[in-house]
């Protein structure tokens, strides 16, 4: 009882501050007073952590299903706005989704989070952004995963499950309009056919105008098309076997890019800017349990085809553009078994493979303006005596890549239990292959004068541009990724834990096919005698980077769980940093190295309350500083610069009351007021532009009937100007702004 | 580069068998060169002559033999030394060296001669064909200095230190490759990578056309009083080259000197060491 009432006058100070909400878990019906969840679906984070994933030595945020639809949480992307040091901005479009957890986080090809939706791995980050109809739950899992997820989550894992037919029947209904002319609606059947038996199908159809407009065609450029279709089947014909077949397609259409010059203050841009992407995915979980043992089998097909096409100056500019067409499959298939040796000793092992091919074309359209400015009038400066001029206003450097991945990885942990202590020690091996064919061509060419004295001017020479150039590069990578953690169970506390931590984690090695244009231009100057010829594997290969973490953490709830708190300090060491560089000597061309070294440390709080039956509070602060130890980019040493793109806090608190009537038409209403906020936000290696902490006011009126629930929601209610993406081409530096003021209603219906 | 070094001497190692039979074997003859410019001081006369190199190297202890062109009783004729030490660097490539070496001809037979301080430099880019980077061997005949190299000798470790009245800059990058003429006493030098200011862009080559080059006692001096050099065949009648004076030391490989510029004196030194990592 002491320790009850101790947490309690803990928690007053945060509650003084303003939030939490009570976690109210999961139950058949939406109407009901929550209890707390049971999962009767089989998750990967069961199968790998155990069910219990809060109470686990890791920092998580584990959303379900209600607080997903009151908060309007369908994506990874907008569950991150109520995580600490979670931050996933939303910018450019949906190929340019980048995850930074704790400091750590990529815009080039590996992300340094993992991504698992229904069990499926989504292997490419390009992929990352999407919406799905009815979340079940979601898991944001903080620090290295990688003894047990392997690559590419060296920042953590975020887990992302659909409403189980087996544990959830009926029929739901989704209708939502909001500002800019966004509309979504989604439609979910979920059916026990047999006892044994449950099938689900959903769909959803979402569409936005945009809130931006291209002043160069008066058009709205970040408009949206999205729809998307799930179908599971999950099968447990008794208590041994368990299947679960998930299959889901999506489909995205959206202009996207909504970049403002800075000069001028405004969008414009003359040529296309769209992305369009369609993916298709199953994923199919197969456990066997039998007493103490039990093992599981994850195995996923994917498949993915999606088009960037740029105006890549962003500017009523002919410059050039670019179009990057990727086509991908991919396979894996994850093993694990578990068991248990008495009521210490249990433990954990696995293997993992995949393999993904990908055939990528990228062309490039120079086009009048590009042509002079970039390549006539930098050859000219260097001999005007001898200019020269393009054959044509337009030409094409052509690129096409082949992209074979594949890997292997077995991975084990053991868990011993002494007293209240847990001590957990894992180790993974994993090995990895990637190859990259390319072919880049180009055939133009150009005529170079002779200015003679009399100011007129002679043909000296014609030149023709043949590039015709093949390369097949391949590298190979191992890793051992050791975690160490001690839990420490506060069982007077009721379901209270402190932990430590030491992990490794590590973001694969590869090949950054976006340098091929920066390697073809110098190519081009190269042969006119500026420029350096670069060995292409030096230019666009890289290896893998690796992280060490080390966390001390608590996570604390009240005996009636009414409650709880988790608390998480951490330190990251980061070697053989995946960067650009400026070759030495130069001040265009840029080459992709593992050239630096970076630190980042802080603190991660989280805090829910349900003050009363009616009244609640919850909120979440992360604070992290993260700097590059070592890093030269062959311009300007940026020791001790902030790393950019990661917010140095995440700040969100909300708070809110509930009337109970209990009437026919109207059982409750709630009423939620929030905020969020996010910053300081470096853009570049340098410090020298940045975002300055901005807060977004939200609140919402709820209406739940027992069929029924109805949202009245404004987002940015004090319409902040803040801005999401930071970024300079050809010189030129571009701003996206963040969303402003929304307003809107959700309706949704329950049978 | 480098790592092309390095694989070749890998793959020659492998093409010459090394292998450990009990006792030395020559594994394979490999002519490196056939145009080499033998420079010998007889007499106190500098005489100059084409020729070829040719190596062969033993194993399991690794020790070599090499001939050269030399001139001998007033005739140039191949001149074979013995049991020469072999060491390879990864900047300089094959080292052949002897602190007294005896002259034979090619069938072993003595010559009469010593020479000492005999090196040899050999860097090879392609064990198939042969093809070689730089050739550089020099050696103490009669008190007087032998050097011999191929026509062309490359730099690969340089320096250019460009001052204007804005600053000074130095560029690292930078190859230089000196194509001789012995006979019509010429040579041209190609300039790749170089950069004369932070800001400015990188050259991929710059050619001085052929200009005057003169026999030392250790190498040449290439002069030109004003020399329009070209890019990509293109005149650069902007970048005029005025006061070009360079000391070729082909003994040791090196070379250094100065020109002018755009109003800028560019100072540059150069070794035909590969830039990379000791071992």
């Amino acid at each position: 009882m002491r320790d009850n009432a101790l947490i309690k006058a803990i928690f007053a100070a945060a509650v003084a501050l303003g939030g939490c909400s009570a976690a109210f878990a999961d139950n058949v019906n939406a109407a009901d007073v929550d209890t707390v969840m049971s999962l009767d679906e089989i998750s990967i984070t069961a199968i790998k952590q155990g069910s219990d994933i809060k109470h686990q030595s890791v920092s998580a945020v584990v959303i379900d299903r209600r607080e997903a639809e009151q908060k309007h949480l369908f994506s990874a992307k907008s569950a991150s706005e109520i995580a600490p040091n979670i931050h996933i901005p939303d910018y450019g479009s949906r190929i340019t989704s980048t995850i930074y957890v704790r400091g750590l986080g990529s815009r080039i090809d590996q992300p340094a989070v993992g991504l698992n939706v229904d069990n499926v791995p989504i292997l490419n980050k390009n992929n990352f952004d999407f919406d799905l109809a009815d979340v079940s739950r979601i898991e944001m899992i903080n620090g290295p995963q990688s003894s047990l997820f392997g690559r590419n989550t060296m920042g953590g894992v975020i887990n992302l499950y659909t409403l189980s037919p087996l544990s959830y029947q009926g029929t739901r209904l989704m209708a939502e309009y909001g500002s800019a002319n966004s509309f979504k609606v989604s439609a979910g059947h979920y059916a026990k056919i047999k006892p044994y038996l449950g099938v689900s199908a959903s769909a959803q159809y979402y569409s936005t105008d945009g809130f931006y407009t291209n002043e160069f065609n008066g058009e709205n450029c970040d408009w949206e098309r999205q729809t998307g279709a799930r179908l599971k089947v999950q099968y447990h014909p008794g208590n041994e076997w368990m299947l679960e077949n998930v299959a889901a397609i999506s489909v995205v259409r959206q202009g996207g890019y909504p970049y403002r010059y800075i000069d001028s203050g405004s969008i414009s841009y003359n040529d296309t800017c769209f992305y369009r992407r369609t993916a298709i995915s199953d994923g199919l979980t197969v456990r066997f349990n039998r007493g103490n043992f039990s093992i599981s089998g994850v195995t996923s097909l994917q498949y993915s085809d999606d088009n960037m096409t740029l105006d890549q100056d962003f500017l009523p500019l002919d410059y050039f553009t670019l179009t990057q067409a990727n086509r991908e499959f991919s396979i894996t298939e994850d093993i694990i078994a578990r068991g248990s040796v008495g009521s210490r000793y249990s433990w954990l092992g696995g293997f993992f493979g995949f393999y993904r091919h990908a055939h990528m074309d990228a062309p490039v359209t120079f086009n009048d303006y590009g042509i002079a400015s970039l390549i006539e009038e930098k050859r000219n400066n260097a001999n005007p005596t001898y200019p020269i001029v393009w054959d044509t206003r337009q030409f094409l450097l052509g690129s096409e890549f082949t992209m074979p991945n594949y890997g292997l990885a077995l991975y084990h942990q053991s868990e011993y239990r002494l007293g209240d202590f847990t001590f957990t020690l894992g180790l993974r091996g994993d090995w990895e292959h990637c190859g990259l064919r390319s072919h880049s061509f180009s055939n133009t060419g150009y005529s170079i004068m002779h200015l003679l004295p009399d100011g007129k001017s002679e043909l000296f020479r014609h030149d023709d541009i043949n590039i015709d150039d093949r390369s097949d590069l391949s590298k190979s990578f191992f890793q051992l990724l050791p975690k160490f953690s001690i839990n420490y169970s506060l069982t007077s506390l009721g379901k209270s834990s402190v932990y430590a931590s030491v992990a490794k984690g590590y973001k694969a090695g590869g090949y950054n096919t976006q340098m091929f244009s920066d390697v073809l231009q110098q190519r081009i100057m190269g042969m006119m005698g500026i420029g350096m010829n670069y060995d292409v594997d030096e230019i666009v290969g890289y290896k893998p980077e690796k992280a060490w973490t080390y966390e001390i953490g608590a996570h604390l709830e009240s005996r009636d769980a009414r409650i709880s708190s988790d608390i998480s300090l951490f330190y990251i060491s980061c070697t053989d940093q995946q960067l650009t560089v400026f070759p030495d000597g130069t001040t265009t061309g840029r080459i992709m190295t593992n050239a630096g070294k970076s630190r980042s440390m802080g603190a991660e709080v989280s805090l829910r309350a349900a003050i009363t039956d009616a009244f609640g509070v919850a909120g979440s602060y992360g604070f992290t500083d993260a700097r590059f130890v070592e890093y030269n980019n062959g311009q300007q040493d940026m020791k001790d610069k902030i790393l950019p793109y990661a917010p140095k806090n995440t700040i969100y608190g909300e708070a809110y009351y509930t009337f109970a009537l209990r009437n026919d038409y109207v059982r409750r209403i709630s009423l939620n007021v929030n905020v969020k906020a996010i910053g300081d936000i470096y853009w570049d290696e340098a410090n020298r532009n940045k975002q300055d902490m901005y807060a977004l006011l939200g609140a919402q009126v709820r209406l739940e009937g027992r069929h029924y629930s109805l949202d009245l929601w404004g987002k940015n209610l004090t319409d902040s100007d803040y801005s999401t993406f930071y970024f300079v081409s050809i010189g030129h530096g571009f701003l996206q702004q963040g969303r402003p003021r929304q307003f809107g209603a959700t309706l949704r219906c329950y049978f | 580069m480098i790592k092309k070094l390095l694989s070749a001497m890998a793959v020659i190692a492998l093409v010459l068998n090394v292998a450990s039979c009990g006792h030395d074997e020559p594994e394979q003859y490999q002519t490196f060169g056939n145009k080499v410019i033998a420079h010998q001081n007889v007499g106190g006369e500098m005489m100059t002559s084409a020729g070829r190199v040719s190596v062969k190297i033993y194993s399991p202890t690794p020790h070599a033999d090499l001939t050269i062109p030399m001139m001998v009783n007033g005739a140039w004729r191949q001149v074979m030394f013995t049991d020469l030490t072999v060491t390879m660097s990864n900047t300089e490539g094959y080292i052949l060296s002897s602190n007294s070496a005896v002259a034979c001809d090619e069938s072993g037979k003595s010559l009469g001669f010593n020479v000492s301080s005999l090196s040899a430099k050999i860097q090879i880019t392609n064990p198939t064909s042969a093809e070689h980077e730089n050739i550089v061997i020099s050696c103490v005949v009669d008190s007087r200095l032998y050097f011999a190299s191929l026509d062309k000798i490359t730099h690969h470790k340089t320096s250019t230190v460009t001052s204007s009245p804005m600053g000074s800059y130095t560029c690292q990058d930078a190859i230089y490759t000196f194509n001789i003429d012995a006979d019509k006493k010429t040579a041209s030098i190609v300039i790749n990578n170089i950069k004369f200011a932070e800001k400015a862009p990188v050259l991929s080559e710059i050619t001085i056309p052929a200009v005057t080059l003169t026999e030392t006692n250790d190498g040449y001096t290439v002069t030109a009083d004003e020399v329009i050099p070209t890019s990509a065949g293109v005149p650069m009648e902007n970048r005029k080259i005025t006061n070009l004076a360079l000391n070729l030391r082909i003994a040791q490989g090196t070379f250094d000197g100065m020109f002018n510029c755009m109003g800028m004196t560019c100072n540059c030194t150069g070794d035909i060491a590969f830039r990379g990592s000791e071992e």
